[in-house]
């Protein structure tokens, strides 16, 4: 008999929940994890930028207080501290994982895994000793991680990706980051809110490529306004070191120009953490980007091996893992559960924020439907205007047959918060009549959603 | 597998009616489609299609017998195995508790689904609009998300009897699909009439209370839309107006209504002349194609049929051989059909000309917009009672104006002026139009 009969490989959030779900159905159950529990979501991604981004925020209204009728002055930032309190939350969020695992009855296996064989994992311990566990079922989980390129040599120092930069205790004067991904954005906006000068470098002709096009405008807009320089369309050629500062050549259609900045993120590229895994001795087979290939109930070409997550390629969120680890889950407990990949929201968490789930216009129309689409502008909702945040709008769009909702898109203050109705409402197969005819109540950003149905409808009552 | 064939409710006031022939026999074998049956309804007799196909093992309900909507009119098999005897059974149970509950409304009839195959449609029940118990709308115990529900309402699917395969059952997009899907080749005759989508009304009350309805664009006049926007802005009309004494035409018509059972309208007189006109002007008898303009020697008249919600151009064909009669008979055959949305692709498409006639409402005048890829069309307006001068005196008349509209590109105003001419020729001595 093996060991376990769940093993799943990386405690991120696709491995921690995958094991918690494991055990809920009744499996016995272990988690290996080299680092700390929670993966890069918790300890270096989603919730340690949130709240940098929450300080940034509440900065930012220090320096608007006047315009609430309020004084503060000697406003400023401690940078060590701001970073220090990022910490803390993530330190604080990663005990907790480890509080649910041992409610669970999940064994915790602190170590580096590599294959034996499929059903076989060799537990590399810090101190050195190497135990072997077996298991009916083995979930890899684990993740990705910055993809480097000859060009853009990553220092740790001048030329750094997210990581670094969440462990830096002293703020730079100024920052260029390449990619204008959620990455790029999010860290173009906490660090330039707290003074220093950003420049954001995109390949792409857009801020956020994974966004409608339109949503995205309204981003890069109120970036500009901000004093960021957007530079779109723009190749990164080479990064030049001197002593205190970094020279990027840039290219835009041909044009060469140099900016020079005190360090560069790099935010572009990423890998699935597949080395040194022994992938080959399980026979578990990568596709042609070199993430894990896998198949609807998330089993690898190894039969009984699952991989969920970012190493097993689409989208890199963190709720999508945990999704793939349910669904991988439910297909070792008899069940057929598949992630629908149509039904994935993402959310940038910049200012203003940006949220959407489904289909942006572009893409529908590439797929040939036929749409309708409804929009409200905040700068027409009571609650926005009350808050002073009047910038963005809500973008829904429509199949024109039924009106079904087939996409969501939020640019603005709280976008990220809003959007979990419209998630819903996609799950639900909502059609733009329910969402009109929906009490939302007032006055809220929400009824914007309401707002933006009816206008697909014809028949918007506020704009 | 057993299929029973549930009487279906053919009208949305339908709670019960009278069978009135079978066109199938024990031991017949149907396919999905076929006329099974003919019924009374409360308003008209209809042909009711068989939503599948199978052996017809037994038939529960006699010709000329009154059935209640939802009663097992006849079982069909599909399968050797099938437990014919147990089906034969519970369908008279069925009924028998149908029969007890009085005057059975189709959807408090349902609740027991008495359906051997859970995902396909059992009949072709229409969609009621809001005045009718409608069973494609979700009752008590149907879990359906709404994009579902407003499909099944559209494509006439009963969600009593679609299984669906969302969370715990809940009936989702794709269900109704396939069950429209595994039906839509059945929706015929009735069905199809039945099947037209309840389009989707908005009301919405302004701020001062005054209300407006967004009603969506059906398929049907979107197309009525884009077609004639694109006639209306692309070909360059121009419009003639004659005035027909109309009195000898007038007496004509009656004196041949009172042969027994014979019933001619002016419109069937109007639509012959146009016929024989048309062989006169070759010009107006053509279709515009971009580089060349084609006359047609056959006078195809298509006629414009009001429909529920848009209109349609079925054809006369050959108008120019046929008998004021026979062109009177075949207009009132093709127009029920198109009501009925029964027509035939052939018998809507082409012609060479078109006639639209408002004079059942008394209309003074209308221009009409050409019939791409026709030339002319040709509006016709009511009969009016006026004084008219006859041998220098004014006497009681009768007149009625035709306008012409015509495609400048392929007619000259010369070419419209005499074709008028002939025709009101015609149609002033209007014995030329029975010989």
């Amino acid at each position: 008999m093996a060991d376990f009969e769940v093993l799943v490989i990386g405690a991120g959030p696709g491995g921690y929940v995958a094991a918690i779900k494991a055990a809920q159905h009744g499996k016995k159950t272990a988690v290996i994890e080299k680092e700390a529990l929670g993966g890069i979501c918790l300890n270096w991604g989603c919730i340690p930028t949130k709240a940098l981004l929450k300080s940034a925020e509440i900065y930012d209204s220090f320096k608007h207080a006047k315009d609430f009728g309020l004084t503060a002055d000697n406003v400023g930032a401690d940078f060590a501290a701001v970073i220090k309190r990022s910490r803390d939350v993530a330190n604080g969020m990663s005990k907790g994982i480890d509080f649910l695992l041992k409610k669970n009855k999940v064994t915790v296996l602190s170590g580096t895994a590599a294959f034996v064989d499929a059903h076989t994992v060799a537990v590399t311990k810090t101190d050195g000793t190497v135990q072997n566990v077996t298991a009916d079922s083995v979930i890899i989980a684990t993740g990705h991680k910055p993809r480097t390129f000859p060009h853009l040599p990553v220092d740790g120092k001048q030329i750094v990706n997210y990581r670094h930069l969440l462990g830096t205790t002293v703020q730079p004067k100024s920052l260029l980051a390449i990619g204008a991904g959620a990455i790029g954005m999010e860290f173009g906006y906490f660090f330039s809110t707290l003074g220093t000068q950003v420049t954001v470098v995109e390949v792409l002709d857009q801020v956020l490529p994974v966004e409608d096009a339109e949503i995205a405008k309204v981003v890069e807009r109120e970036f500009t306004k901000r004093g960021v320089a957007i530079k779109l369309a723009t190749k990164v050629v080479k990064l030049e070191l001197k002593p205190n500062s970094v020279v990027v050549h840039l290219d835009k259609g041909g044009v060469a120009e140099t900016v020079e900045v005190e360090k560069v993120l790099v935010a572009v590229g990423f890998l699935a953490n597949t080395e040194n895994l022994g992938l080959d001795k399980a026979g578990v087979k990568l596709d042609e980007r070199g993430f894990i290939q896998v198949d609807d109930n998330q089993l690898t070409t190894a039969p009984g091996v699952y991989a969920i997550g970012d190493v097993a390629g689409k989208q890199l969120l963190a709720h999508k893992a945990s999704f793939e680890g349910e669904a991988a889950v439910a297909h070792i407990a008899g069940h057929h559960q598949p992630v629908d990949y149509t039904q994935i929201p993402g959310c940038t968490y910049c200012q203003p924020q940006v949220a959407s789930v489904g289909l942006s216009e572009k893409k529908a129309k590439e797929l040939g439907k036929a749409i309708k689409i409804g929009k409200f502008q905040f700068v027409a909702s009571g609650k926005a205007k009350a808050i002073s945040h009047p910038e963005g709008m809500v973008k829904l769009i429509f199949d024109a047959e039924y009106m079904q909702l087939i996409g969501a898109h939020i640019v603005g203050y709280d976008a990220t918060e809003m959007l979990a109705e419209l998630s819903l409402a996609l799950r639900l197969e909502t059609t733009a009549e329910e969402l009109m005819t929906t009490i939302h109540a007032h006055p809220t950003l929400s009824e914007a959603v309401m707002e933006a149905a009816a206008d697909a409808l014809g028949v918007c009552v506020h704009q | 597998m057993i299929i029973e064939q549930l009487m279906p409710a053919l009208s949305p006031t339908m709670t019960e009616g009278t069978l009135v022939a079978w066109r199938i026999k024990k031991g017949d074998v149907i396919k999905a489609g076929t006329i099974i049956a003919e019924i009374q309804t409360d308003k008209a007799v209809a042909e009711w299609d068989a939503a599948d196909g199978g052996t017809v093992v037994e038939i529960l309900i006699e010709a000329g017998a009154q059935a209640k909507v939802n009663m097992v009119a006849a079982i069909l098999s599909t399968k050797k195995e099938d437990d014919i005897p147990a089906a034969i059974a519970k369908a008279k149970a069925t009924n028998a508790k149908l029969a007890a509950e009085g005057a059975a409304p189709a959807a408090a009839a349902a609740a027991p689904a008495p359906v051997a195959a859970p995902a396909v449609v059992a009949a072709p029940i229409p969609v009621a609009a809001t005045a009718a118990p409608a069973p494609t709308k979700p009752g008590k115990g149907v879990r359906i998300s709404p994009v579902a529900a407003k499909i099944a309402a559209a494509l006439a699917v009963d969600v009593r009897l679609v299984k669906g395969t969302g969370p715990d059952g809940r009936i989702v997009k794709v269900d109704v699909e396939a069950a429209a899907k595994a039906g839509s080749a059945r929706i015929g005759a009735a069905g199809a009439a039945a099947a037209k989508p309840e389009k989707p009304k908005l009301k919405v009350l302004r701020a001062d209370g005054a209300a407006q309805t967004a009603v969506a664009m059906s398929p049907m006049r979107q197309i009525i839309g884009k077609r004639l926007l694109e006639s209306k802005t692309q070909i360059p009309h121009f419009y003639v107006t004659e005035t027909i004494e109309a009195s000898a035409l007038s007496t004509l018509r009656e004196q041949i209504n009172l042969l027994d059972g014979l019933k001619i309208t002016v419109n069937d007189l109007i639509t012959r002349a146009t016929a024989l006109a048309l062989r006169a002007h070759p010009k107006l008898s053509a279709t515009f194609h971009g580089d060349r303009i084609v006359q047609h020697d056959s006078s195809d008249i298509s006629i414009a049929v009001a429909i529920p919600d848009g209109l349609i151009t079925p054809i006369v064909a050959k108008a120019h051989t046929k008998s004021v009669r026979q062109i009177g008979d075949e207009i009132r055959s093709l127009a029920k059909k198109a009501v009925e949305g029964k027509l035939q692709p052939g018998e809507f498409q082409g012609g060479s000309f078109t006639i639209s006639n408002l004079g059942m409402f008394g209309i003074e005048q209308f221009c009409a917009i050409i019939n791409p890829p026709q030339v002319a069309i040709l509006a016709v307006a009511g009969i009016k009672d006026v004084p008219v001068v006859r041998g220098g005196q004014i006497v009681a008349g009768k007149t009625m104006q035709l306008t012409l509209s015509a495609d400048h590109r392929a007619v000259d105003g010369a070419d419209a002026a005499a074709f008028l001419r002939t025709l009101r020729e015609l149609l002033e001595a209007p014995a030329t139009l029975l010989v």
